[in-house]
């Protein structure tokens, strides 16, 4: 088919079928032009910007709309115009639309942005006819067609959008219900799962919602699921205690977290209870969710420990009061022997000789070291009467007052006593004269042949004090390490060391009296290292700034 | 000064045999010529102080010794009574016990002891003791005539 030179084609009349046939040749030789027509227009008005920018896909729309018009063309010579009922199904224009309707609504592109599209669509083929048909007549008819064409298209087009959305509105509705549903039940199995029974309040305060926990614990008919499809929960009122919770949270504020111990069909049982208000995305308050925790084995326990821990107390005060009040006692008693043995011998020692002599000498020295078993138990049975008196103790002035007691043992045994500068703490002054003097009295005592040498420490760390004091000495043997802090325990005879055996006890008792604890280093015959630490207190720190301004140096 | 040819008349309220026998051995080593009585119990001090009873012939003590714990009627009781009566009160009362308590000590010398002394343990001190107070009570004070 000639489709050259149309111009020149002297066909007159448009409506006859070699005119249709002009139309058909014009649209297929001017493909390509058709489309950069129509990509103009569609630029010019920015629908590129939401169609595609392949200039093949443009293509393709105009071969198929071209195909569908000649199609048309086959079918009505003329004009295809209207009638009431006209039917579109088969309709190669209307099949065109129905076609693009299908496919450009799955992209997204919306009824109104297709139509104003198909405009320019138009005007282009439009374009072609008035541009290249000269004659009036033959340009007015195609004019005519094209726009009944288009028209035609566009009814497709909207009838197929309208039924196909209507279809597309219901499935995407179920497949939103049916995923709305899923993840409801996803989040109702974990609220009907949850071990603690949760309960949902509406705002009106009436009950929405209950686990079913809740139903087991609270309700008389726990049929696992029950009050979904009974549909009476939500107007139930809250049970009485539930009331007074509510009436608690409109007093407060949107968290309360309180203790109550419930009714429950498993007897009485004690919860905490948080509320959650909810809010809406205005923050309108819509409701409570109550959430229960059974806290009945915790709470049991910590009375338990607490009876133990008072009973604990009660009985170490009173093992104080006794030892106290015992090793008191005992002294009257043996105030009467002790005297009573002095006055045998003051009035009676002439006459006794020999055995009887030596029977008076064992009782005198019972009797002493009675005295001073007695002295030292009351002594320690004191530190714990005592708690009271804490004060800033600057331990340099301490260790002065230890020096001089030590005086004598010191110069007596040649020992070499290095102390650093120490700190000022809160503690009980006397105590910490017997707790050092003890440590450095050890540290000369428990000597071998060697002259002593001793060094204290003193560390700062995060909440404690610690102190050390080390000796050259005998040491202590590992399997006697934790014995030599018991009272009136001694590892030596009275002979080789005297002593009660208090001295560690005390210091044990002292330093666990001041919130530390007493530790050992040793080996046998090679010194020892005491460890302790005096917990710091509120006033340590400016006392500390107080006394010396200096950091304490360890000792090399 | 208190003649010393008349004999000083000592009540020793103790309860103790042993305390009481070791108070006469100390003051059998002290100088004054004494003479010293004894009471066992605080109703037997005061029925004693009072001429009550089988004391009707009691003579009224220069010095009472007297011990706070005691049966029947305590320490501070006695002491409470000798101190509210004007014929008693005059007498020096030398509290002689063992307790070494603050509140012991504080709630004699309210009811108006006129000295508190903790017994020694030792039986020197003890001794000691004894003779400061004949010393200082019998000899170096001036008491109102009997």
């Amino acid at each position: 088919m000639a489709r050259q030179n149309l111009k020149d084609q002297n066909e007159p009349t448009a409506t006859n079928k070699e005119g249709d046939s002009t139309l058909a040749m014009l649209v297929s030789d001017h493909e390509e032009w058709l489309m950069e027509r129509v990509l103009l227009y569609a630029r010019r008005q920015d629908y590129t910007r939401y169609t595609s920018t392949l200039l093949e896909a443009w293509r393709a729309s105009i071969v198929g709309l071209s195909a569908a018009l000649l199609q048309t063309l086959q079918r009505f010579s003329q004009p295809p115009e209207f009638g009431p009922d006209d039917d579109f199904t088969h309709d190669p224009s209307a099949a065109f639309g129905i076609l693009e309707a299908r496919l450009h609504r799955d992209r997204g592109v919306t009824l109104a942005m297709f139509l104003g599209l198909m405009k320019y669509y138009r005007q282009g083929y439009q374009d072609l006819a008035r541009e290249k048909i000269e004659d009036e007549a033959a340009r007015e008819t195609y004019r005519l067609y094209l726009d009944r064409f288009f028209d035609r298209v566009e009814i497709g087009y909207s009838s197929e959008w309208l039924t196909a959305s209507e279809t597309t509105d219901l499935t995407d509705l179920q497949n939103a219900n049916r995923s709305l549903t899923n993840e409801k039940n996803k989040y109702l199995t974990l609220f009907e799962s949850l071990h603690s029974p949760v309960i949902m309040v509406d705002a009106k305060g009436d009950m929405e919602n209950f686990n079913q926990q809740a139903a087991a614990l609270f309700t008389d008919n726990p049929t696992p699921g029950g009050h979904y499809y009974r549909g009476s929960t939500s107007t139930t009122p809250p049970w009485p205690w539930l009331q007074e919770v509510l009436q608690v949270q409109s007093k407060n504020s949107s968290e309360v977290g309180l203790e109550r111990e419930l009714e429950t069909h498993d007897g009485p049982r004690r919860f905490q209870i948080d509320l959650k208000q909810m809010l809406d995305i205005s923050g309108k308050f819509t409701g409570t969710v109550v959430i229960l925790n059974d806290v009945t084995a915790l709470h049991t326990t910590q009375n338990k420990m607490q009876t133990l821990l008072d009973d604990l107390q009660r009985s170490n005060r009173e093992l104080e009061n006794f030892a106290y009040v015992a090793s008191h006692d005992l002294q009257e008693p043996l105030r009467m022997i002790t005297s009573y043995l002095n006055l045998l011998e003051r009035r009676c020692g002439d006459q006794l000789a020999g055995e009887g002599r030596e029977f008076l000498d064992f009782a005198v020295d019972g009797a002493t070291r009675m005295r001073t078993l007695i002295n030292d138990l009351l002594t320690y049975s004191r530190i714990g009467r005592s708690n009271s008196t804490l004060a800033a103790t600057d331990l340099n002035e301490v260790l002065q007052q230890v020096l001089k007691n030590l005086g004598p043992a010191i110069v007596e045994s040649g020992a070499r006593i290095e102390i650093p500068d120490l700190p000022t703490l809160l503690a009980n002054r006397t105590q910490m004269v017997q707790l050092f003097q003890n440590l450095l009295g050890n540290a000369i005592k428990f000597r071998d042949d060697k002259a002593p040498s001793v060094q204290v420490t003193a560390t700062e760390t995060g909440p404690d004090w610690i102190f050390t004091v080390s000796d050259n000495g005998i040491g202590v043997a590992p399997e006697y390490q934790e014995r030599i802090f018991a009272i009136f325990q001694r590892l030596h005879g009275i002979k080789e060391f005297p002593g009660t055996g208090i001295g560690l006890a005390l210091c044990r008792k002292i330093v666990e009296q001041h919130g530390g604890r007493i530790s050992i280093e040793s080996a046998e015959g090679a010194g020892s290292t005491f460890r302790f630490t005096i917990k710091k207190r509120p006033a340590d720190h400016s006392g500390q700034q107080a006394s010396t301004g200096k950091a304490p140096v360890e000792t090399e | 000064m208190q003649s010393t040819a008349t004999p000083i008349r000592i009540l020793l309220v103790e309860d103790n045999p042993a305390d009481v026998r070791l108070t006469i051995e100390a003051l059998k080593e002290g100088k004054i010529a004494n003479r010293l009585d004894l009471a066992k119990d605080g109703i037997e001090a005061l029925d004693f102080l009072h001429r009550r009873g089988p004391f009707s012939a009691a003579l009224t003590p220069d010095l009472i010794l007297l011990d706070l714990n005691l049966p029947k009627k305590s320490g501070l009781e006695v002491l409470a009574e000798i101190k509210a009566d004007d014929n008693l009160k005059r007498i020096p009362v030398v509290i002689l016990t063992t307790s070494k308590a603050e509140e012991d000590i504080l709630s004699t010398y309210n009811l108006h002891a006129n000295c508190f002394i903790s017994k020694p343990v030792d039986l020197d001190q003890f001794i000691k003791v004894v003779k400061v107070i004949e010393d200082f009570w019998l000899t170096v004070v001036t008491l109102p005539r009997r």
